[in-house]
């Protein structure tokens, strides 16, 4: 695929992008908590992809190499506008109405989720992001490690610390009801 | 372990990664303390919030911006290729305008019956607009390091027309 845009064939550029656009978007949506930066950022990341392409070496995996290059510039980015941490949209303001909670969905309450939603603005970019890829996007610590070009340790240590900030939130919450 | 040790191996805990011992410490003290065993359930409820978190459809018209991509970087050549945005930029107007005036005096003078013999005092006027020239397009940004091969090659086009092809 990637030595096929390399090439300049329209549909193999269709196709990264179908494959990446959507899990690239909702981790920046995830990440800045706000829809129109998620656009304009998932964009900047696809530009930054295709300039990349030449420097893509074909022996590794190129999600993980995709989803670094993201990581990369939503980071940078971040530290350049060091957005305010109480910025995040809603969440559920842009989701199409409709959709099936599911039985766990049920029994969490909607404020908790929202609550959540918005810790993650609070937490550290870099722990931030690898919370994102880990609880959300399912990758393993080895996974998020490799993305995030850091010792399966850090990746670790920062998931967990992120965790526990985010727990105290909901512990907050609770002592406050 | 205090509550503070024991909370905080409750993620490793859940992702089933501590040591036996480690375990079997934590497990004996979530038995009797109320305080750690809600922080557990807070624990669980986080990871099950942030894996059933519902992904958003792309915006169609962002996608088509992103297929469009190829398509917009070939559009706009890297500064390498740029000699033709330069001559395109509004500022580049002045340089243009000199260099079509010059043209346009030196055409008038080669065309001329006795251009040929004009020809040789011209050359220092030639040189002094050349000069001019230079200055105006070195005012206008961005212009790379082109100018050097351009005023040859322009030099070289005058002498040909001045004193014909050597
Ligand atoms: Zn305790």
């Amino acid at each position: 695929m990637v030595k096929e845009c390399l090439e300049g064939k329209e549909q193999a550029w269709h196709l990264l992008v179908n494959n990446f656009s959507r899990r690239i978007f909702n981790l920046a949506y995830q990440f800045c908590g706000c829809y129109e930066e998620a656009e304009d950022l998932t964009q900047e990341i696809f530009m930054k992809i295709y300039t990349s392409l030449p420097k893509y070496d074909s022996s590794k995996n190129l999600t993980a190499w995709i989803l670094t290059v993201a990581k990369n510039h939503l980071i940078d980015s971040y530290r350049k506008t060091k957005k305010e941490k109480s910025q995040r949209e809603d969440f559920w303001q842009h989701l199409q109405a409709g959709i099936e909670p599911g039985p766990e969905a049920e029994m969490i309450t909607a404020q908790t989720r929202e609550l959540i939603w918005k810790g993650l603005g609070q937490l550290p970019p870099e722990i931030r992001l690898a919370i994102i890829l880990k609880e959300i996007h399912g990758k393993s610590y080895e996974e998020v490690a490799e993305i995030m070009n850091i010792p399966v340790g850090t990746a670790k240590s920062r998931i967990n610390r992120g965790k526990i900030q985010l727990a105290r939130l909901l512990n907050q919450e609770v002592s406050q009801r | 372990m205090k509550c503070a040790q024991i909370n905080k191996l409750l993620p490793v805990y859940l992702e089933n990664e501590l040591s036996w011992q480690e375990k079997m410490e934590v497990e004996a003290h979530l038995k009797t303390c109320a305080r750690c065993a809600a922080d557990l359930d807070n624990f669980k409820k986080i990871s099950l919030l942030l894996s059933s978190m519902p992904q958003l459809e792309i915006n169609p018209s962002l996608q088509a911006r992103l297929y469009s991509i190829p398509t917009q970087i070939k559009l706009q050549p890297s500064r390498k290729l740029g000699l033709l945005d330069f001559f395109l930029k509004p500022s580049a107007q002045p340089a243009l305008a000199a260099a079509v005036i010059l043209l346009l005096f030196l055409s008038f003078f080669t065309l001329h019956p006795d251009g040929r013999y004009l020809g040789y005092s011209l050359k220092g006027k030639i040189n002094f607009s050349l000069g001019q020239l230079e200055k105006t397009i070195a005012k206008v940004e961005g212009f790379p390091g082109y100018w050097p091969l351009v005023r040859r090659s322009i030099a070289h086009s005058l002498k040909n027309i001045v004193q014909g092809p050597s």
